[in-house]
């Protein structure tokens, strides 16, 4: 425990606050320098320049004196020494400063002209005197010289009271510059602790807040991902079933395209043959010309029916399957046409419901359609190919091309395609520019999975019968 | 878990260099303030400060060689009563020479008689002890009145003691008809105005603060009080009424009122030890009635052996 062994001032000190004793420590050498600088310079130059006014005034008392002594001697020669002593008497005593200690005239050999005894040596030596001379010369003869002492205690008894009273002051000053910033430091670091703590505070509460709201947009997420997961099943189901009836249509027309073509044109067959027959054997020419009217009115009508049965569906899908036909019918528009379909038609890797057969096919039907009406190529290519996701089929061809953003509005038959394909949820993707060909793709997904309700009973949508 | 970084902490780094700085300068101060302190810069000092050489000090004075020629220095007092005896002297024996130097003060007298330098001293205050110790002879010659002389134009001729205290302190700054007063002093210890202390006491108070002061000019020699009084309208000082009469100086003497007896100051001779045969003959010319009677003629009192 550094408790135990730590000094009281020391301990005091750690309780300063951290940036208190960062500018203490700074501001400490500062404040201990100002009250050097402010206790001292002022006594200092009190020292100073009352020296040089001490040596100053010595010089000129000195001087003084000796101008009076050159009078003296010049009226005097040889008795001159013994009238200095009343006057420098009395300089000493009246007629100079406070400062002067003691004015001694001295001869040319240095020898002091003291007429009342012996100079106090002693004393001189031990006082803080300061001397000066003037020499004094008679012509260019020089017969005698002053020394003025002047006497430092009082420029040093001022220097003193100068340093007590500028100490006192430096001190006061130094305690002000070394107090003033600690406390405001000291003010500051708690101003900046109590900050800190509420920028904690507020941090804690952000994050609070900002969990709270990441909870709430997790919720919010899931809710909407499950609302558009729940649309997503939705849509699926929606195009399921429409797929669904989409099935359901087509085996309808299938089964009317079968019926008709089975049973009413069976029997239209029949009765041509029979109306044939009748025409053939009968006498009557009158019954020749009914039956041969009536031949020509099967005729038309098994035309009709034929018509009607390949709008209604390709019964070539039930004849062939889905890859005999499209192979069929790229040969015949290959015929019909004169224009070269090279094509490549793959096994299905599972079989293609009825309705994308039927879908299939008749897109292909618009899409040459289309070719053989706009592009004027000079070959076309047909792809299918359908693996177990994803229904392939594309034509492309070298023709004039278009600008497929204004192809479906100027009746490229493309709307058609387009909307079949989305029944079937499905997309449809065209590449084409002039003189460019165009390429047609169309990916359908196959059914995930049996549809409830109508279409589960129907069944064919699956097995494509 | 890993440990944290070490960050410095504000309160261990001391600053070491500020502190070396303060350190530094601080010694510079004190170095200077030491210096200052202790006066390093004292100047020169001169050499009488040294202890004396061995066989003591040189003495700068050159005693007279002519022995036939008598010197007499000392006070300005004494001069013009001396210098009329010693004309007298010279008179009545031809062949005899005597000079008598310019004022070189009481002490210088003695002090010049004592070193040889002069045969006669003239003093114009009583012998210390010490000078009479180192062999001094007196011989008292005269007695002369001290007054305060002022200049002519000067209105006053009487002054009351009250009044000379209140001219020297500077409380009456005019004279009645009101022209400026202007005291003229003569330095510390001069025998005038020891003399009139001794008749009004509270004189050498006022004097003593008027040095002090710087109030009044202070002159130290006869002559420069004597021509200073001459010249200076509304002047006053104290000087001799001896040597007023004996130079017929037109200064004016106003007479001091209402003390017991007049200032006055005795006049006398010193020798270093019995006079010379010279000095004797002359001192003895003071004494007789011839020297007597002219002392008194220049208005001196004769006073000494003979009187």
């Amino acid at each position: 425990m550094r408790s135990t062994g730590v000094p009281a001032r020391e301990a005091g000190w750690k309780q300063v606050p951290a940036l208190a004793r960062f500018v203490g420590a700074r501001m400490l050498p500062l404040a201990v320098f100002l009250v050097l600088v402010v206790g001292s310079s002022a006594p200092l130059a009190s020292l100073v320049l009352g020296r040089r006014a001490l040596d100053e005034r010595a010089r000129a008392t000195a001087g003084e004196v000796a101008g009076w002594i050159r009078g003296e001697v010049q009226q005097r020669p040889g008795l001159w020494r013994y009238d200095t002593a009343k006057v420098v008497g009395h300089l000493r005593a009246y007629a100079v400063g406070e400062d002067v200690d003691t004015i001694v005239v001295v001869d040319d050999r240095g020898t002091p002209l003291e007429l009342g005894g012996e100079i106090e040596r002693a004393r001189l030596l031990a006082a803080p005197l300061r001397w000066a001379a003037a020499d004094v010369f008679v012509g260019a003869e020089r017969v005698g010289a002053v020394w003025v002492a002047v006497s430092e205690q009082r420029i040093r008894r001022d220097a003193l009271l100068l340093l007590l009273l500028f100490g006192t002051l430096g001190v006061g000053l130094a305690a002000l510059m070394f107090g003033i910033p600690l406390r405001a430091a000291g003010a500051a670091e708690l101003r900046i602790r109590d900050l800190v703590a509420r920028l904690e505070r507020s941090r804690s509460e952000l994050e609070a807040l900002n969990r709270d709201l990441e909870a709430r947009v997790e919720a919010r997420s899931g809710e909407l991902r499950r609302t558009y997961e729940r649309l997503r099943a939705q849509e699926r189901h929606l195009r399921e079933l429409s797929g669904h009836a989409l099935a359901l249509q087509e085996q309808e027309r299938r089964s009317i395209a079968r019926d008709l073509h089975d049973s009413v044109g069976q029997a239209l067959t029949a009765i041509r043959l029979h109306l044939q027959l009748i025409g053939e054997r009968s006498t009557d020419g009158e019954l020749a010309r009914i039956a041969d009217r009536s031949l020509r009115l099967v005729d038309e009508a098994l035309e009709e029916i034929r018509r009607t049965v390949q709008n209604l569906g390709p019964a070539i899908l039930d004849d062939v399957g889905l890859v005999e036909a499209l192979r069929r019918y790229c040969d015949d528009f290959a015929e019909r046409t004169g224009i070269p379909v090279h094509h490549r038609v793959d096994e299905p890797a599972e079989p293609v419901p009825g309705g994308i057969e039927s879908a299939c096919y008749r897109i292909l039907q618009e899409a040459l359609t289309n070719v053989a009406r706009h592009a004027a190529p000079s070959a076309v290519e047909v792809r299918f190919e359908a693996p177990a996701e994803r229904i392939r089929l594309s034509v492309r061809d070298d023709g004039r091309g278009f600008d497929p953003r204004r192809g479906e509005s100027e009746g490229h038959g493309l709307a058609g395609i387009r909307e079949r394909v989305e029944l079937l949820g499905g997309t449809l993707s065209i590449e084409s520019g002039p003189d460019a060909g165009c390429t047609l793709r169309v990916e359908l997904p196959r059914p995930t999975g049996r549809v409830p309700g109508p279409a589960r009973d129907a069944g064919a949508y699956d097995d494509g019968t | 878990m890993p440990r944290p970084a070490r960050v410095p902490s504000p309160e261990r780094s001391t600053p070491v260099a500020l502190w070396s700085a303060i350190v530094a300068a601080s010694l510079g101060l004190a170095a200077l303030a030491a210096w200052a302190a202790l006066g390093f810069d004292r100047g020169p000092r001169p050499a009488f400060l040294d202890p004396p050489a061995e066989g003591g000090r040189p003495t700068a004075v050159v005693p007279k060689t002519d022995p036939g020629l008598l010197e007499l220095a000392g006070s300005g007092s004494n001069l013009p009563l001396t210098r009329a005896l010693a004309e007298a002297y010279m008179a009545g024996r031809p062949g005899a020479r005597v000079v008598v130097h310019e004022s070189i003060g009481s002490t210088g007298g003695v002090l010049a008689t004592l070193d040889g330098l002069v045969d006669v001293g003239l003093v114009s205050r009583p012998v210390r002890e010490d000078e009479r110790a180192r062999g001094v002879h007196v011989v008292p010659y005269a007695r002369v009145a001290v007054v305060f002389a002022a200049h002519p134009s000067v209105p006053d001729t009487v002054l009351a003691p009250a009044t000379v205290l209140a001219l020297y302190g500077g409380e009456s700054t005019a004279w009645p008809d009101g022209s400026a007063v202007r005291v003229l002093l003569r330095e510390s210890g001069d025998s005038g105005h020891a003399a009139v202390a001794r008749v009004l006491p509270q004189f050498t108070e006022v004097t003593e603060r008027a040095y002090r002061e710087g109030r009044w000019p202070v002159l130290y020699q006869d002559l420069a009080m004597q021509q200073a009084l001459l010249t200076t309208p509304g002047a006053l000082g104290v000087f001799d009424r001896g040597a007023i009469r004996a130079q017929n100086l037109p200064l004016k003497v106003l007479a001091l009122a209402g003390t017991e007896r007049e200032p006055a100051k005795d006049l006398a001779f010193v020798t270093a030890g019995p006079p010379a045969p010279e000095a004797a003959r002359f001192m003895d010319f003071v004494a007789s009635p011839a020297g007597r009677a002219l002392t008194e003629r220049l208005g001196y009192v004769p006073i000494g052996s003979g009187a």
